[in-house]
């Protein structure tokens, strides 16, 4: 029988790179590893009318292909979810068929919850219900480790605790420099003395959340007028080209793998851009660039990527993509998950813990 | 490939015109006739796949159908056949190729390949390649015109090489005009093996070029230009007239160096370097170039001789403008304008001879200010009168001319068609005419600049030694190894200290304990700020605390910080906060250094501090500098008088600020491939007190 873990952790913690990292690590080890997120929220439809979660898209295009969306995510919820209260059993009934269904060849199952232990509550569907229904262990996780952030982690440790599930210890993601020395020592202490056991931290890294051209190009419908074999690249800084080129020459010397978005016509600021070594140029308003800029972009290996909408709306829509998942971008990321996870997370006594 | 084969390009003994064409709407047509009416002597061969005759001249079929050997070819056929062309030329044995035809690399796709084929092609062949893209060449003393523009140059002695072709005829027709002569028009078109670099090289030889004009809107290799055009212009001038040095755009740079750091500041680095002249339009151009082409380069000691008061007040403010002395006449000077000119006139520098003067009385009077030892340059100017035919007086001034060779005669008779005969005859003589005053006046400051360039003093580059380079390339691959390309303000500063620039004291802490053992460590006061490589405008963020007095205001300084970075800047890497020593701040100075895409590094001097951006008082020279160019750059500012000890101000170190300099232009010369450098402020202390760097900024390339 398989082994569920209930991974809770609120908003973008970076739960899902986590898991997808988890899992290479466990399958390395030789157990067969399946995920599972009972309830998510969908922003985008898949096929006609069925709304899907980016997540159960990306996770079931990597490890799950033989099945459906529904075996997945059985339940999917949108802004309005309070009319599932009423159905509360079929609901469970559907987690649990679904859960037996992908788990029945399984040795570990990776649940990923939906913000933090007790968030919908109000229609049975908490962190807390389903580890209750799946007999799951619920292992923490939250972001930076400021004390506020550790306060939350404890507070949750212990309404999980005293609700009856069986608790597993917490892992902080994205931890600044400056932190790491103090949460390695006396926050440590802290936690322990709090019964929490702390299984690692991962350092804060730009690229964990960071999508790739391809997924930026997907995501604004950008037609590539160059170098598509190049979008597999990470997008760090957004900058906006509106200064001169000279100007914008600093920005782009300290600034991480940006992208810049400006107009296809501001030929010169372009070149100066293709000069500086960039990730990826968006050309905003549909104003196609002249033909040197063109043949420098090929030159250089420097993706072009020309869009419809004004420089404004596309900034808009770049940050909603930030820390979106897709099979491609957690495909390029897996070998940085995975060291890291080896080299900042004590695996083993995570293993132990879970398996018992 | 060698420049000498440059002589097949403007002195072939035979051209071959391929595209020939019977059609007189056609471009290849338009060649053959304006080559056949310059007067070309050597031998014509029409090339058109029809044969037959064109312009009484026998076409051939193909080029390997022509019998003797082939100089020069000039290509007008369609853009898809123009590398059969070569291939066939390069088995031949043709020697050069102006080809004139469009569709290479300015189109894109396949005609960068097209372009690529070409270049490939004119390497295999050792073929001398003009073009492509371009209008063609000229030169008026073999003489040849092998372009399409609608007139041929006057004979002259000046070259104008252009990047476009449009520009050309545009010059051609307004200096025909203007009675302007060249030596040799050359438009460069795609450059895709001739560029300006060898066109400069080769025309420093040339004995019918007095002046070189440069039309261009990309400078490819900006550090080689410099090398060459230095070397060039020690033999005779250049000019340059570049399109596109200002910059559109909202100012948001991230350093001081990057604010002030614009195009234009780095080609006018550039060219003060190189010895080349920058003009801002084509008229400015050729005023420069006619006078520079004719006239000695006479240092700025200038007198005004002029039958017009208003002219000569006019001319006066004018030079003074452009920063050009009035020559302070000789004793004996004085007393023979004094002896020969009436009461009336005005003796002293500008000379008004008066309305009623004659060309007698204007003649004997610039014979005396040529023979003033404290005159070089005379500028002549005239208005209408019934009293002087303008023609004889050009002939007087000519004559006189011969017999001061040594001395500049530039002339401005301002009027209209009255002295339509008087130009033709001063311009065909080889004194410059202008119609304006403003235009003589830049004339001056032409020959003024280039005696001050021809002047300049040899650089020497020196070498600093006493640096600790092995720790440099240390702390830049520890940078490297954490993933960054910024250094934090303690590792610049650490750089500093390993080049011998004094820096505070300083100690990066990671907590609030951390921070106070620093300081106690230190001695209070102290000032806290921020360390990220992220974060380079470190008080706009609330990133720094200063004069703080004990522990708990170093405590609290250091919650506040972090705080601070969190909310304003909360995408940063926070490595901790920078303890370090409070100093007393001198005079503020800025050291920059911003590595440009085309001149490499340019390094940046002025007056420092909160005030950089206001004042803008700076002065920037291309890297590598010499101690001579690094006392120039102090010099140019207004600081420096500051530092001289400004109405009784305290001197201040002006030599260890001057030892920073170098320091810096080592620093860069180990290190190229830091791309921006600013410290801000360099605090200079009074004369033997040395200087210190308050903040400093260090961005390396990214690898």
């Amino acid at each position: 029988m398989a082994v569920p873990i209930y991974i809770c952790g609120s908003g973008v913690s970076g739960k899902t790179l986590l898991i997808y990292g988890f899992m290479h690590v466990f399958e390395e080890a030789g157990y067969k590893v399946r995920y599972f997120k009972p309830v998510s929220r969908a922003l985008d439809k898949v096929g006609p009318g069925k709304w899907v979660d980016d997540d159960v898209i990306a996770f079931k295009e990597l490890f799950m292909k033989e099945f459906e969306y529904d075996d997945v995510s059985p339940i999917v919820i949108r802004d309005r979810f309070f009319e599932y209260g009423e159905e509360s059993k079929e609901l469970h009934k559907l987690i649990k068929d679904a859960y037996e269904k992908i788990s029945s060849d399984a040795d570990i199952v990776f649940i990923e919850g939906y913000a933090s232990p007790k968030t919908l509550a109000s229609i049975n569907l908490s962190g807390i219900d389903i580890c209750k229904l799946l007999n799951a262990k619920m292992l923490f996780m939250v972001r930076e480790g400021y004390d506020k952030d550790i306060d939350k982690a404890i507070i949750w440790y212990k309404e999980v605790a005293e609700s009856g599930v069986a608790t597993l210890g917490l892992i902080i993601n994205s931890v600044p420099i400056h932190l790491w020395d103090r949460l390695n020592t006396f926050v440590k202490d802290f936690l322990y003395s709090k019964g929490i056991k702390l299984y690692g931290m991962l350092p804060d890294k730009e690229e964990f959340m960071a999508p790739t051209l391809l997924d930026i190009a997907a995501a604004l419908d950008a037609e590539v007028l160059c170098c598509d074999d190049q979008l597999e690249r990470f997008v760090g800084d957004i900058l906006v080209g509106a200064m001169r080129p000279s100007s914008a020459l600093k920005w782009l010397r300290t600034s991480r793998n940006p992208l810049v978005v400006t107009g296809g016509d501001r030929t010169e600021l372009l070149l100066t851009i293709l000069e500086s070594g960039v990730a990826g140029i968006i050309l905003t308003g549909n104003l196609y660039p002249a033909i040197k800029v063109i043949e420098r972009a090929k030159d250089k290996n420097i993706p072009l990527l020309l869009v419809q909408p004004d420089t404004y709306t596309t900034i808009n829509k770049l940050h909603k993509i930030h820390g979106r998942v897709t099979s491609s971008s957690l495909r390029k990321k897996k070998d940085m998950i995975v060291n890291m996870i080896r080299e900042n997370i004590d695996v083993k006594e995570l293993m132990q813990d879970v398996l018992g | 490939m060698d420049l000498k084969d440059l002589d097949y390009v403007f002195k072939p003994s035979s051209v071959a015109i391929v595209g020939a064409s019977r059609n007189p709407e056609k471009i290849g047509h338009v060649i053959l006739k304006n080559l056949i009416n310059s007067g070309y002597g050597g031998k014509i061969y029409p090339v058109n796949i029809h044969g037959g005759t064109i312009l009484g001249h026998k076409v051939y079929k193909s080029i390997s159908d022509i019998p003797g050997d082939i100089d020069l070819m000039v290509v007008v056929v369609p853009a898809k056949y123009v590398n059969d062309v070569i291939k066939e030329a390069g088995e031949k044995g043709v020697r050069a190729a102006v080809v004139i035809t469009a569709g290479f690399k300015e189109i894109g796709g396949e005609g960068v390949e097209r372009e690529r084929k070409l270049d490939e092609l004119v390497s295999k062949y050792g073929i001398r390649l003009i073009g492509p893209n371009c209008l063609g060449v000229i030169d008026t003393y073999t003489p040849l015109n092998t372009t399409f523009a609608h007139i041929m140059a006057r004979k002259g002695r000046i070259a104008f090489i252009s990047q476009s072709g449009a520009m050309c005829t545009a010059v051609l027709d307004w200096a025909y005009e203007s009675h302007i002569g060249f030596s040799k028009i050359v438009s460069m078109g795609n450059k895709t093996q001739t560029d300006e670099l060898q066109l400069i090289e080769y025309l420093a030889d040339d004995p019918q070029t007095k002046a070189i004009l440069l039309y261009v809107e990309s400078i490819d290799n900006g550090q080689d230009f410099i090398e060459k055009a230095r070397e060039v212009t020690k033999k005779k001038p250049i000019l340059v007239l570049k399109g596109g040095i200002t910059e559109a755009g909202a100012k948001a740079a991230i350093s001081h160096t990057g604010a002030l750091a614009g195009r234009f500041e780095a080609y006018n680095a550039a060219f003060k370097k190189a010895g080349v002249i920058m003009a801002s339009d084509v008229s400015e151009l050729f005023d420069y170039a006619v006078a520079l082409s004719t006239q000695p380069a006479s240092r700025g000691e200038i007198a005004v001789l002029s039958n017009a008061g208003g002219l000569c007040i006019l001319t006066a403010d004018q030079l003074v403008k452009r920063g050009l002395k009035l020559a302070i006449f000789s004793d004996e000077t004085i007393k023979k304008l004094r002896k020969s000119l009436p009461p009336t006139a005005a003796i002293y520098n500008p000379v008004d001879i008066v309305g009623d003067a004659d060309k007698q009385r204007y003649l004997s009077t610039l014979k005396i200010l040529l023979s003033d030892p404290n005159v070089s340059t005379v500028i002549c100017l005239l208005a209408p009168t019934a009293l002087i035919d303008p023609y004889e007086l050009a002939e007087g001034i000519t004559e006189i001319k011969k017999s001061y060779p040594d001395k500049a005669i530039i002339t401005a008779f301002v009027g209209g068609p009255v002295f339509k005969r008087a130009r033709e005859f001063l311009m065909e003589h080889g004194i410059p005419y202008y119609d304006m005053t403003i235009r003589a006046v830049n004339s001056a400051y032409a020959l003024n600049k280039y005696r001050e360039i021809k002047d300049r003093k040899p650089c020497r580059y020196v070498t600093v030694h006493d640096v600790d380079n092995v720790y440099g390339a240390e702390l830049i691959r520890r940078v490297r190894l954490d993933g960054r390309n910024v250094l934090m303000e303690h590792e610049a500063k650490e750089l500093m200290k390993a080049y011998g620039i004094p820096v505070p004291k300083s100690y990066l802490a990671k907590s609030p304990i951390d921070a106070v053992s620093a300081a106690e460590y230190i001695g209070y006061p102290v000032v806290l700020k921020i360390a990220s490589p992220d974060i380079l405008h470190k008080t706009d963020i609330g990133g720094v605390k200063v004069g703080l007095r004990d522990s708990e205001e170093v405590e609290d300084a250091f919650d506040e910080i972090i705080m601070n970075a969190r909310k304003l800047a909360p995408k940063a890497r926070i490595y901790g906060v920078l303890v370090e020593k409070m100093v007393s701040t001198g005079v503020e100075a800025i050291i920059g250094v911003t590595k440009d895409l085309q001149f490499g590094h340019m390094m940046m001097f002025g007056m420092g501090g909160v005030y950089t951006e206001l004042f803008r008082d700076v002065s920037f020279s291309i890297l590598p500098i010499c101690r001579e160019e690094a006392i120039e750059m102090i010099k140019e500012t207004k600081l420096y008088h500051i530092l001289r000890g400004y109405r009784g101000l305290d001197v201040m170190d002006v030599e260890k600020t001057l030892d920073v300099l170098l320091r810096i232009n080592q620093l860069i010369r180990d290190f190229p491939e830091i791309v921006e450098l600013d410290i801000n402020p360099l605090s200079i202390y009074k004369s033997g007190e040395g200087v210190m760097a308050l903040d400093v900024k260090i961005v390396l390339s990214k690898e």
